[in-house]
């Protein structure tokens, strides 16, 4: 066992923090830091930041244009990254459909995707929830109809973050009725100005736009943006979940949201906050530090087995813990701030703009509690926290 | 960072699992001699004293492999604790009368005497007095909880002399020594300890003042990491049979296991098993440094987390094998009271939460 991290690690953390330092926007930071969803001309300049570096696609193979870090390494810049406010970048287009594109996809749609998705030119959402396919994603329905070149798509897909400003949709439809209801899906690369496309707005608790309806009707692409084989769409999926295991854990999220207690509850105590409450608040505080240790430290654990059987059931275990110490996390700066954070607020309300704060609301209050509704999906998305504690049961104990 | 765990320490683990499987309710004398022969006694101390120079890691892994089997033999409290003690003072330039090849050869166990009545922090006030009188030392006072105490040849007692800390090593035998037994909850031997105007020999007192502090705050935060790495042991041990029993038992026509409440229960019973071992992990990491007072801090921690998660577990455990669970007779509540008695035993969660919260007096005035 080596249970510390190594000195090349660590001067590598100091690269990234350094990076941070200098190529992060202040303003983009702060913005971030208040938790309203961002949008993506908010994000394009963090975006080329990366790119500009080489650092915009950690998780691709390099001869596309990865990193070649270690996993140690992605978790030590992505956690730098959490600490310091800087946004996610368009995650389905770099997460997702690059990694899925150089595994499985052709030359051709490389050519065409990879390097705009790298640039930040292309925006991607996921179309794979419907209506009557969510935990359930097999029963995805979503019809193709293949016409010479041509697929011609009808469905409803439902729950689609930013399909109100991707460029693509990566798509799970339906290509064959035959077999078992996994054995019938494909993945396919659907331009989001085709004639067809329509998107409708769902406004969300947290009172943010971040996902929509899309309805396809008759909406043509061509036979080429099918990735890889027809049909194996649930192994790519697959595929990228064996990948991604640890990045639901939110550890750099966490981080951030620790880092930043204690001076938030400083200010509150300037402002006139009793102390014995500020003193039961840093109680609090303290045992979630404590939660989120043990956490870091499952994830750790994660990145560096590479043989254990009980990696599945690791993956899911930090998925489900990430969320309920997120929520905890964004609660207890609800709780600091007290009745500051019962008017709605928006991010247009800030002391200095013409949409002034409400009289209560200190600096600290716009985004406590859309961020803290918000962070509910995360038990939600991605295979909701009961999905996960299935896996975990039928990875260690069935029989 | 690296978790695959060494060929040697696999061995350790295989061999400990084995032979404490076997020996689970045999009588405390027996294993003793087992401890020596498996070289486990010999485990916490360096060559130069007989010893095999393991690593905390290695350690860890042992005492896990105690929790797992229930074990009751004091080896923590009467092996270990003893040995940091008094490597802590060896460290610090106190020569020692070789206890630790005593205790490496397991010729010796020595209890490790510590709390009082009224409960003292360690460089706080003990009332335990050592005085110096026209014929010699005296030792006069009370020690409660020693784990083991009776069952030991002698003891390390922590005393106040002129204002200072003073560790003093009483033989059992000594005059004015008064050993009340008792069991724990868990069934480990304990005793309190009265020490009625004791003679001390001047060489019996082994060091005073910063050093015995010093080493006191050492060996304690290795103490509260090695009994996390016990409770890691025992709350994965009463995870895995209650799987088994699931599987087993049948209620309205079908396996226990095939409820999806109970399947959801069993995943959360190995996320918190599974968070307990990651802050084990964290905690060993952190003794790689050097300040005390982190590590102190690091252990406290490691204790307030896995103590939690070590009483969720054995509690539900014992909640899913129904009545069989309250019973003495079947082996899943005694993973219940084992949890208890550690949560108490060097100090519960809350003392250990206020030692991590002094860390951040500065916020809240
Ligand atoms: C903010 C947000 C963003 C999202 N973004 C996207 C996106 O970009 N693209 C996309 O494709 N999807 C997206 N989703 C959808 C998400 O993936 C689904 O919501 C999720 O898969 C759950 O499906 P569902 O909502 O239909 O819930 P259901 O599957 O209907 O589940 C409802 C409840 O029943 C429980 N449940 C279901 N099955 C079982 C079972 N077998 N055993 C026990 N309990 C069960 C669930 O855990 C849940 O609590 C998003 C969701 C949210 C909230």
């Amino acid at each position: 066992m080596e249970l510390e991290f190594t000195a090349q690690e660590q001067a590598f953390e100091e690269e990234v923090q350094r990076f941070l330092a200098d190529a992060l926007p202040p303003s983009l930071a702060a913005k971030e830091a208040q938790g309203f969803h961002l949008h993506r001309e908010d994000v394009a300049p963090w975006h080329q930041a990366l790119w500009r570096q080489g650092w915009i696609a950690p998780g691709w193979p390099q001869r596309f244009g990865g990193t070649g870090w270690s996993p140690m390494e992605r978790f030590l810049f992505e956690r730098a990254c959490g600490v310091a406010n800087a946004p996610e970048v368009s995650l389905i287009a770099l997460s997702m459909v690059g990694p899925v594109l150089c595994e499985f996809g052709s030359d051709a749609l490389r050519e065409r995707f990879l390097e705009p998705i790298r640039r930040g030119d292309l925006w991607f959402c996921q179309g794979f929830s419907e209506p009557e396919a969510g935990s359930d994603l097999a029963a995805v329905r979503c019809r193709t109809r293949f016409e010479g070149d041509s697929i011609v798509l009808n469905g409803h897909k439902i729950w689609t973050t930013d399909a109100h400003m991707a460029d693509y949709m990566i798509c799970l439809a339906r290509t064959s009725d035959a077999g078992r209801p996994r054995e019938g899906l494909s993945m396919i690369l659907l331009p989001m100005d085709a004639p067809g496309v329509w998107v409708r707005p769902i406004a969300t608790l947290d009172g943010d736009h971040h996902i929509n309806e899309v309805f396809l009707e008759d909406v043509v692409v061509p036979r080429e943006n099918l990735v890889g084989e027809v049909n194996s769409g649930w192994a790519q999926a697959r595929y990228l979940l064996g990948r991604e295991r640890t990045h639901n854990a939110y550890v750099g999220m966490l981080r951030r949201y620790l880092a930043r207690f204690p001076g938030l509850l400083q200010r509150q105590l300037a402002a006139g906050l009793d102390g014995r409450v500020a003193e039961g608040l840093l109680r609090d505080h303290v045992q979630l530090s404590l939660d989120v240790e043990a956490h870091e430290w499952s994830v750790l654990r994660l990145l560096a087995d590479e043989e254990s059987s009980q990696l599945r059931a690791g993956a899911s275990a930090v998925k489900v813990r990430g969320s309920e110490l997120l929520l905890k996390a964004s609660e207890l700066e609800v709780m600091a701030l007290g009745s500051q954070v019962i008017p709605a607020m928006t991010p247009a309300m800030t002391p200095t703009t013409a949409q002034p704060l409400p009289a209560g609301a200190g600096a600290d209050a716009p985004g406590r509690v859309t961020q803290s509704l918000y962070w509910r999906a995360a038990a939600i998305f991605g295979g909701t926290n009961e999905i996960q504690r299935g896996i975990i049961y039928s990875t260690l104990f069935h029989r | 960072m690296d978790f695959r765990i060494s060929d040697e320490q696999r061995l350790l683990r295989d061999t400990a699992r084995r032979v404490l499987a076997e020996a689970t309710g045999t009588s405390t004398d027996a294993s003793w001699v087992q401890f020596r022969e498996l070289g486990w006694t010999a485990l916490p101390i360096d060559e130069a004293h007989d010893g095999l120079g393991g690593s905390l890691v290695d350690l860890a892994f042992l005492l896990e492999e105690l929790g797992r089997a229930r074990c009751q033999v004091p080896y923590l409290e009467c092996c270990v604790m003893p040995a940091m003690l008094l490597k802590g003072l060896a460290s610090r330039g106190v020569a020692e009368p070789d206890l630790l090849g005593v205790l490496a050869r397991g010729e010796q166990h020595l209890g490790v005497a510590v709390e009082e009545r009224s409960a003292a922090e360690s460089g706080g006030d003990f009332s335990t007095r050592l005085t110096a009188t026209p014929s010699g030392f005296r030792l006069a006072g009370e020690k409660l909880l020693v784990v083991g105490g009776a069952g030991c040849e002698a003891l390390l007692v922590v005393a106040v002399a002129d204002g200072e800390t003073c560790l003093v090593c009483v033989p059992l035998d000594a005059v004015g020594v008064r050993i009340r037994g008792y069991s724990a909850v868990d069934g480990r031997e304990l005793a309190d300890i009265e020490f009625v105007d004791v003679p001390v020999p001047e060489a019996a007192v082994l060091a005073r003042g910063a050093a015995v502090d010093e080493a006191l705050v050492e060996a304690g935060a290795i103490a509260l990491t090695l009994q996390c790495a016990d409770l890691v042991g025992a709350m994965e041990a009463s995870m895995e049979m209650t799987a088994e029993y699931l599987q087993q038992r049948q209620q309205f026509g079908q396996k226990l296991a095939s409820f999806q409440a109970l399947q959801h229960g069993m995943a959360d019973l190995f996320i918190a098993c599974n968070e307990a071992r990651s802050m084990l992990y964290r905690t060993l990491s952190a003794f790689g440094q050097a300040d005390v007072s982190l590590r102190r801090r690091a252990a406290s921690g490691c204790k307030v987390k896995v103590a939690a998660c070590a009483r969720q577990v054995t509690g539900m455990a014992v909640q899913y094998h129904g009545a069989l669970g309250m019973t003495t007779e079947y082996a899943v509540g005694h993973y219940l009271r084992r949890s208890i008695v550690a949560e108490q035993l060097f100090g519960n969660a809350h003392h250990h939460l206020a030692v991590c919260l002094a860390d951040h007096a500065g916020v809240a005035k």
